[in-house]
């Protein structure tokens, strides 16, 4: 048993000096080599490790100021670059001719740009509105006709969740061509409500009524003072102009209540609010004249 | 029982019934452990909740008059009338704020009875203003239900006489305090006119009774504003 067990370990001895052989004649073969890939090892993770410090850097730097959309890109846009420097450093250790990979990576970008050149164009579209900031996620905006609250800022699109409870995608092209007003910018907006009583009507009662309900919503904000103005006398109504200063952000619905108020009020208050009618007359061929119907000019 | 105007624990083992100015809470037991809140305005139900207390207590307590339907910074308290100040005139008053009334299960505020209407206003321009809560101060007002002594002390340093018509100090500043005899206090605001358009505006202060104790527990920070579009 001692010689098979002797012999045994004599093989094993033999085997592993013969792998420690094989492994110092690669070693020493493929010393160049072997270093350079250590080498771009390291430049490698030293490039992810230094693009992710930066990232964290941007973002707490950018963060106070800028909205969460911007960081994200800007963060990003760096991860990217560092990566990439450190990718090139490391294939150009390892003898890779970059010259070559740059024309082809040239000419790879003239053909992504033409084939792609729709969202390019998106691409820098949402970069430049990112870094003008007029718009930033959770405001409120009104795009042509849709409006809503900003969900979220991307390279090609936004997302706009309208007050309906709808998603609605606009390509970023479409918000640099479009009227956008961001109603969430200032403080508070100025609402309109164009109020037509009867010329029966007592125009004081009327705007004491308006005022009461003016005065009575919480929303409707006390300085600057809400006005109520005589502005036309009307073919069926005398026009009364109702001006409110709004919180910004609920302008839209303080509005729909305000107007819902000032009619229940006028209507407990008797005030008539008129519609238009016409008294139209029709000539008969015996060449009288009668009235189809008649009326007075308002209800 | 019924009472009005009342600030403390409730053990609604019979039904009670407080009353704060058109306001009515009533606490009904339904056994040992659990009560249905309502409140009234003008015997009109307006608000109900089936409450199970558990280990917490159900409690009533004065609140500042900051509360409302939007989250804001400061109180803009329009006076009236008008204070006029002479060249390094001080003054202090004390005057008489709106309370609200918090109906609170343990810490977690459950209802507020909001003692005058709740109003808004910017401070500065529409445009980049700030949004403040709204109160009319009079102070010359005899004592309302629902109301607290608070303490302003105003002092022109500006140079010029000037005329005081609104204050906006920011909210955080602003504590109720309750004494023993159950009167309501708030912290106290001082306002130092700096020059034509500016001034400065600390909350934060002892009420006139220092032996109030503050609501929750703990004394206001002082806090600073400056106005700096006008008073």
């Amino acid at each position: 048993m001692s010689y098979y067990a002797a012999a045994l370990m004599n093989n094993l001895e033999n085997a592993i000096i013969d792998i420690f052989e094989d492994l110092r004649n690669f070693v020493v073969t493929y010393e160049e080599l072997l270093l350079k890939i250590l080498y771009a090892s390291v430049i490698l993770l030293a490039s992810y490790l230094l693009a992710k410090y930066l990232v964290k850097l941007t973002t707490r730097v950018m963060e106070k100021t800028s909205p969460p959309g911007k960081v994200k890109t800007v963060a990003r846009g760096i991860k990217f670059a560092v990566v990439f420097v450190g990718a090139a450093i490391a294939l150009t250790l390892l003898g890779i001719d970059m010259s070559g990979l740059l024309v082809a990576t040239g000419f790879a970008g003239l053909v992504v740009g033409l084939a792609a050149q729709q969202s390019l164009g998106e691409l820098f579209a949402g970069l430049f509105f990112m870094s003008e900031g007029s718009v930033r996620v959770g405001d409120v905006v009104k795009i042509d006709e849709d409006l809503g609250i900003v969900e979220d800022m991307g390279f090609l699109s936004a997302r706009i969740r309208l007050l309906s409870g709808e998603i609605v995608r606009i390509p970023n092209s479409k918000l640099m061509s479009s009227k956008i007003y961001n109603l969430s910018k200032p403080t508070a907006l100025r609402i309109e409500v164009v109020v037509g009583i009867s010329y029966g009507s007592n125009i004081s009662k009327a705007v004491n009524t308006i005022r009461r309900v003016l005065e009575s919503h919480p929303l409707v904000l006390a300085e600057p003072e809400p006005k109520i103005l005589v502005d036309s006398l009307g073919e069926s109504s005398v026009n009364l102009k109702v001006w409110a200063w709004v919180p910004a952000k609920m302008i839209y619905e303080i509005k729909r209540d305000i107007v819902k108020q000032i009619k229940e009020a006028l209507d407990r208050e008797g005030i008539e609010i008129p519609f238009p009618q016409r008294v139209v007359w029709l000539r008969t061929l015996g060449g009288r004249e009668a009235p189809e119907h008649s009326a007075s000019r308002s209800a | 029982m019924e009472t009005s105007n009342y600030f403390g624990e409730v053990v609604p083992s019979e039904t009670w019934v407080i009353k704060y100015g058109e306001h009515r809470l009533v606490f009904e037991p339904l056994s040992a452990h659990r009560v249905v809140y309502k409140k009234f305005h003008r015997n009109a139900l307006v608000r109900e909740f089936l409450i199970a207390a558990g280990h917490d207590k159900i409690s009533i307590l004065p609140l500042p008059p900051i509360h409302g339907p939007l989250a804001t910074d400061f109180l803009m308290l329009r006076l009236e009338p008008p204070i006029a100040l002479g060249v390094e005139a001080k003054i202090s008053i004390e005057t008489r704020m709106p309370i609200a009334v918090g109906v609170f299960v343990g810490r977690k505020l459950l209802d507020i009875v909001q003692s005058s209407p709740v109003k808004y206003a910017v401070y500065g321009s529409p445009l980049e203003g700030l949004l403040c809560r709204y109160l009319s101060l009079k102070l010359e007002e005899q004592e309302s239900e629902l109301s607290g002594v608070v303490e302003l002390r105003l002092v022109n340093n500006s140079g010029k006489p000037v005329k005081v018509n609104k204050i906006v100090a920011p909210i955080r500043g602003i504590h109720t305090y309750i004494d023993i005899e159950g009167r309501v206090y708030l912290s106290g605001i001082a306002m130092n006119i700096m020059d034509r358009r500016s001034a400065e505006v600390v909350t934060g202060l002892e009420p006139p009774n220092p032996s109030a104790r503050p609501i929750p527990g703990k004394k206001p920070r002082i806090t600073t504003f400056i106005m700096k579009y006008g008073y």
